[in-house]
């Protein structure tokens, strides 16, 4: 059981990364509403262009 | 609602110890981000189903996202403004692309492609206050977005060519993402005239 939470718990930061990850390398998010952007974001940033 | 929905998953996962606490508002974003785009795929799949279109539709909404990611275009205030008129945007385009499937109208939908696409050249990358482009991002998301433009116009003339029925889907998602520009652009000149007065 507590390895089943794990394993959620590792996905579910996984895929917040991965959409992290995207919205970083974007203008903006696809919806018509954009929060402000939280700090941490730019570490998602690819360097290179 | 979403915006506070992913918060209280990202404080979970900090309360597990899966990520750290100084980085739940990241992570509450990155689950917004995620829990919105299922969430207006769904509302998609439910309005393609019902007029009898879902996979133009579901197409359209895939479209539509690349090129909203990279152009940008105007943005609600509030996310309750947000659901309801993206809700009501997604609406109108899956009717439009319904109205011009039944009525064979690709010459339109051409037009419609043609008029998005020079708006999508002349206005993006448009950004928000929330999140500022650099100079160097501002030219790379104007290259991007005009790549992808291209890349629906000839995919757009294919279809049209071949007959093909994602030209419809093609027209609206261009359409509706040229609309988001304009409004987006005549919105930002309006608030720098405000602020210059």
């Amino acid at each position: 059981m507590k390895n089943t939470k794990e394993m959620v718990a590792a996905l579910a930061k996984h895929a917040a990364e991965k959409a992290l990850r995207r919205d970083a390398n974007r203008t903006s998010c696809n919806l018509i509403y954009q929060p402000k952007i939280p700090n941490g974001l730019y570490r998602f940033k690819k360097e290179k262009r | 609602m979403i915006i506070n929905l992913g918060e209280k998953i990202a404080h979970k996962l900090a309360a597990s110890g899966t990520i750290s606490s100084e980085d739940i508002d990241l992570y509450g974003y990155g689950f917004f981000l995620l829990l919105s785009s299922a969430l207006y795929l769904v509302v998609v799949a439910i309005f393609g189903s019902a007029f009898g279109i879902l996979w133009e539709s579901i197409v359209f909404y895939f479209l539509f996202s690349i090129l909203r990611e990279y152009a940008g275009g105007i943005h609600a205030k509030t996310e309750h403004g947000c659901m309801l008129s993206t809700i009501l945007a997604l609406l109108l385009s899956i009717i439009e692309i319904r109205k011009m499937m039944q009525a064979e109208l690709s010459t339109a939908a051409m037009v419609f492609l043609i008029v998005g696409c020079a708006a999508v050249f002349l206005f993006s990358p448009l950004d928000v206050p929330e999140k500022p482009l650099s100079a160097d991002d501002w030219r790379y998301y104007r290259r991007i977005s005009r790549r992808v433009a291209e890349a629906y116009t000839l995919l757009g003339v294919w279809a049209a060519v071949f007959g093909w029925p994602i030209l419809y889907s093609i027209a609206a998602s261009v359409t509706l993402e040229g609309i988001l520009l304009l409004a987006g652009t005549i919105n930002q000149k309006k608030a720098h005239s405000e602020n210059a007065e």
